[in-house]
């Protein structure tokens, strides 16, 4: 039998979304935990299924998330681009935050890994440090808004560039451009650091 | 900040170079930047990152940090406490729960806490953790991570704490270092043997997996979460009434009879331990599924037949494994053959026809790698396509082990079986069965069934005909039984089986062997108890060299030997001399088995003896308190040990005049006692019953002291004989006490007798035959036979100040009774000279 997993029928997600296109203030942060949770909820179970060698994708997550929880039948592109605007943006937060309280472990010199079951292991030690990162993200921000968004999307939403030129309505040179100067000005941000 | 048209430009003129070819880029700079030198500068510092920025972020950050999004909140936060544990961070976490690094503030070692979040605590499911939980805390093995205890939270969370281990998992260790296939093989013998001690322990691991598998900086491997997945699957099984594919299994690693949700025994683990090789040989699993999902790589184990290890090698590119490895060790035809055979023997459908054990699979690799035939063979058709579910299950039920019936079947089981290959891993088995189980059965002397005991002694004399030709199982098997004997309180019995199991063990073994030196300690132990401390001294000593040898890092083993060689030394009255080898005993007894343990008490109780016979009272009692507050924790089996300890630290108090203390003390010796042995009395009893009356006279409360020491004096006389020295003691106390309540003449006789032993049993002119005169002396004064007392109150008086001194208690008591006679028999002169 098939239960809800999660708490708001998938009309309400479609809703708000429309609500969003037509200009309503709070449809963002009324969708935010829903995402959020659904995020969560599906990396979970991704997890309990697949083998940890087995990388689940970003973008997988994002679109079932998306083919959970809206009608699709009933949202335009415009309100799809929203959804995975929030979803890479929660991913962002969810991701630098847990690297943010990983650190703070770190610095005790605790870097060891103990298996429990299917326990996947801490971020390996060499990946991205996502938490200065996170703030070279908002200094290009400053700067270079919509090149900041690519990266959101790109590395934290996992879509391509054909993707989040629908999202952020430019072509896709524009975003392959925008990628690749944010990826420089990124490098020489973190190395200045 | 900088100005947005300025950003623009910068970002313009970057994108547009990094579209150019790199000969045009000089021209390309010129001819954009002109002579406006800063953003020639800030371009060309961007240009200048492109070698670091290829790789940087293409990833998806997601890939390298995938659990963090699925992370659940952490029950616990760094600094929070759990008992003793303060949290220091979150080491991982899954389905059934988190793994948090801890420090036990006591030991002040790191710990890793296993905390389950799958199930709440109802009371019965908490029992049966604690239960299951003791079972694994005995397994010390230095390939298996520590499994130190478990609790619950407040919250009604189960938690279990276990040694902390730093390593690498198998597989990545193995890629690291590139080890070769023998390399490989010899890395996986040794976790086989982890394996084998468990199963000989009785504990399955259900969950084998490279992730269970670490491997320190030494290359030492680490077997996790041993039985875990059992307490978790009886968990879901209590909780749900159904047996079903829990988290906790991973297909991949899972048995054919473990998918079918049917009991799991040794077997299993051999399975999954096949799963493992196959993949350190190979890099892939040993079955191609179409997909990762659940229900086909479960059907896939149930019905495929697994790919050959040297054609799955032999086939490159991508398996489904995941990310291809890049080994170049593997060489296909290293494994055709035997290693084929080996693998595909272990990962056999039916468990009857895999390997019957850890140790034997282990055995059949040391054999490949030491170029002799193997016992795997290619499996025939026949057994291949039939569907032949092998129901040779070993039904292994803690209830029925107790019943001597079983016992005694299972004891024919191991004869019959006694060809079989298996033969040493069935008779460690059953001998784990016969002192694990016949010692918590049957905690005492007077406790031992009847037929338990025919079983043991047929046991014994069957071991030593019928295994004669296999001196290394005869020795495992007599020593077993020595230690069962040991376990009932049946020292001599437990003599003979272990001298004849350290004959065999020398003959087979020799000297420097685990078995022997084992037998050793235990016979030390046998000799100590019985008295025969000159032996059992020089045994013992032995065993603590030998030990020394074979563990130079400590073991539970050691601990024993050096705890026997000071039990001799302690029995021969050289207790200085033992007090040494008993602080290490504990020691190690504590560090291998862990503090709530009965062994850790009753050497701390020994400990607490050779102090207090050295004089060391101060130093004693503190010991045999903490031994009783050990004693509150271990197991009930134990509880003979605590009412030892309860009792020891009664007569100290005692001796200290801490009389309210002491009475309290050896009540709850006495309930303690009785509880455990179910209203039956034995020696230990009948002392404290002795002491208890001893205790009532010193206090004065004669009528108290008489009732008690009528009882005492039966067991005393029953449990030590006519003429032992306690049985004096207590015969004094009662004849003394009868005086005093105005029984004279009932008194008079108990004196005497104790006079005579005393006579008998101690040379000439000790002190303790005059105070027994003295004694008889005050009670013939209550008799008014005056005439016959003065002589004895005399001479009696005269030995004690000239042996003891004129102040000693015992002098200055004899003195009052010469006062106390001349003064009834109205010779007040007399009297005053002795005032």
């Amino acid at each position: 039998m098939e239960t809800p997993l999660h708490h708001e029928p998938p009309h309400d997600v479609t809703q708000i979304l429309k609500d969003w296109s037509e200009g309503s203030g709070d449809a963002s942060a009324r969708l935010m935990p829903l995402v959020y949770e659904e995020l969560r909820r599906l990396a979970r179970e991704y997890i309990r299924r697949e083998r940890a060698d087995h990388t689940l994708q970003a973008t997988a997550l994002v679109h079932e998330a998306y083919l959970r929880m809206v009608d699709e039948k009933n949202v335009t592109w415009k309100d799809r681009a929203h959804f995975y605007g929030i979803a890479a943006r929660l991913m962002r937060r969810i991701l630098v935050d847990h690297a943010r309280a990983h650190n703070a472990a770190k610095r005790g010199g605790l870097e060891q890994k103990l298996s429990l079951d299917e326990a996947r292991d801490l971020p390996a030690a060499g990946a991205t440090d996502l938490v200065a990162l996170d703030g070279a993200l908002e200094s290009l921000a400053k700067t270079y808004p919509r090149k900041s968004e690519v990266v959101e999307l790109k590395f934290f939403g996992g879509l391509d560039a054909n993707e989040i030129a629908e999202v952020l309505n430019v072509s896709e040179k524009t975003v392959l451009r925008d990628w690749s100067f944010a990826k420089l000005w990124l490098c020489r941000e973190l190395s200045a650091a | 900040m900088i100005q947005p048209e300025r950003a623009q430009r910068v970002a313009e003129v970057v994108e547009a170079a990094l579209e150019r070819e790199a000969s045009e880029l000089p021209s390309f700079l010129n001819e954009s930047c002109g002579d406006d030198l800063a953003l020639r500068r800030e371009v060309e510092s961007l240009l200048g990152y492109q070698k670091e920025a290829t790789d940087f972020i293409e990833a998806p950050a997601y890939q390298n940090h995938a659990n963090s999004l699925a992370e659940e909140r952490g029950e616990l936060k760094p600094g929070d406490r759990l008992g003793e544990y303060k949290i220091l961070s979150l080491l991982g976490e899954g389905g059934m729960g988190e793994v948090y690094l801890a420090e036990d503030s006591n030991l002040g070692r790191q710990v890793a806490i296993k905390l389950v979040k799958a199930g709440l605590g109802r009371a019965g499911l908490i029992r049966h953790f604690q239960r299951e939980e003791r079972i694994l805390a005995a397994l010390t093995h230095p390939n298996i991570a520590r499994l130190y205890g478990g609790a619950v939270t407040e919250d009604g969370l189960p938690y279990f704490v276990m040694e902390y281990v730093e390593g690498e998992r198998l597989d990545s260790y193995c890629e690291l270092y590139r080890l070769t296939i023998p390399e490989r093989l010899q890395l996986f013998r040794k976790i086989c043997a982890a394996v084998s001690y468990a199963h000989q322990h009785l504990v399955i691991h259900r969950d084998l997996k490279p992730s269970n598998i670490r491997v320190t900086k030494e290359g030492e491997p680490k077997l996790l979460d041993f039985g875990i997945a059992k307490l978790l699957d009886d968990e879901t099984a209590l909780t749900e009434q159904t047996m079903t594919l829990t988290n906790v299994m991973t297909p991949d690693y899972a048995s054919p009879e473990q998918v079918r949700g049917e009991p799991m025994t040794t077997a299993s683990d051999v399975y999954s331990l096949g799963v493992v090789l196959y993949e350190l040989l190979t890099g892939k699993k040993p079955y191609r599924t179409q997909s990762r999902r659940l229900e086909e790589i479960s059907r896939a184990v149930t019905e495929q037949e697994p790919t050959k290890p040297s054609t799955a090698a032999a086939s490159g590119g991508n398996s489904n494994s995941g990310p291809s490895r890049t080994g170049t060790f593997r060489n296909s035809k290293l494994l055709k053959g035997d290693l084929d055979n080996i693998v595909l023997m272990a990962l056999r459908k039916e468990p009857a026809r895999r390997y019957s054990s850890a140790g034997q699979f282990s055995e059949d690799i040391r054999r490949h790698l030491e170029g002799l035939p193997v016992i795997a063979r290619r499996d025939t058709v026949g057994y291949r396509t039939s569907k032949f579910v092998a129901r040779h299950r070993l039904a292994v039920a803690a209830t029925v082990l107790v019943a001597a019936a079983i016992l005694g079947s299972l004891l024919v089981a191991l004869w019959e079986t006694r060809q079989a290959r298996a033969q040493r891993d069935v008779a460690r088995r059953i001998n784990t069965f016969l002192q694990d189980m016949l010692g918590a059965a049957a905690p005492d002397v007077k406790g031992v069934d009847v037929k338990v005991a025919d079983v043991l002694s047929d046991a014994s004399s069957r071991a030593k005909t019928e295994l004669a030709d296999e001196p290394r199982v005869m020795a495992d098997v007599l020593m077993t039984l020595g230690r069962t004997y040991i376990s009932l309180g049946q020292y001599a019995p437990a003599e003979a089986n272990l001298r004849a199991a350290l004959a065999a063990s020398l003959k087979a073994n020799g000297e420097l062997h685990p078995t022997t030196a084992t037998t050793m300690g235990w016979l030390g132990l046998a000799l100590a108890d019985l008295g025969k401390t000159t032996e059992g001294e020089k045994v013992s000593r032995k065993a603590v060299e030998l030990q020394r040898k074979l563990h130079p890092k400590g073991h539970e083993d050691l601990g024993v030997a050096l705890y026997a060689l000071g039990m001799n030394l302690v029995y021969k009255k050289e207790p200085k001399a033992a007090q040494e080898y008993l602080k290490e005993a504990s020691e190690l007894i504590k560090k291998h088995l862990g503090e709530a343990n009965g062994y850790y008490m009753t050497s701390l109780v020994m400990l607490a003896m050779a102090h207090e016979r050295a004089g060391e009272v101060v130093v004693a009692e503190p010991l045999y308190r903490q031994a009783i507050d050990v004693g509150g924790r271990v197991e009930s089996r134990y509880r003979i040990y605590l009412a030892q300890a309860q009792a020891l630290l009664g007569i100290l108090l005692i001796n200290k005049e801490a009389y309210s203390e002491a009475e309290t003390l050896l009540q709850k010796s006495e309930t303690t006692y009785s509880e455990v042995m179910g209203g039956d009395t034995n020696y230990s009893v009948a002392v404290v019953k002795a002491n208890l009356g001893l205790l009532y006279f010193l206090k004065g409360d004669y009528a108290k002291a008489e009732n008690e020491d009528k009882k005492a004096i039966d067991l005393v006389r029953k449990y030590m004989g006519p003429e032992h020295p306690l049985t004096a003691s207590t015969a004094v106390t009662l004849g003394l006490s009868l005086t005093r309540e105005g029984k004279a003449v009932e008194g008079d006789p108990y004196l005497r007798e104790a006079l005579a032993i005393r006579k008998k049993i101690l040379p000439q002119g000790d002190v303790s035959i005059s105070s027994a005169v003295s004694a008889l002396g005050e009670c013939l004064t209550m008799q008014q036979r005056y005439a016959e007392a003065e002589p004895l109150l005399n001479d009696s008086y005269k030995e004690l100040k000239s042996k003891v001194g004129d102040q000693e208690k015992r002098t200055v008591e004899a003195r009052q009774r010469l006062v106390r006679l001349y003064d009834a028999w109205g010779k007040p002169d007399q009297a005053a000279q002795f005032r």
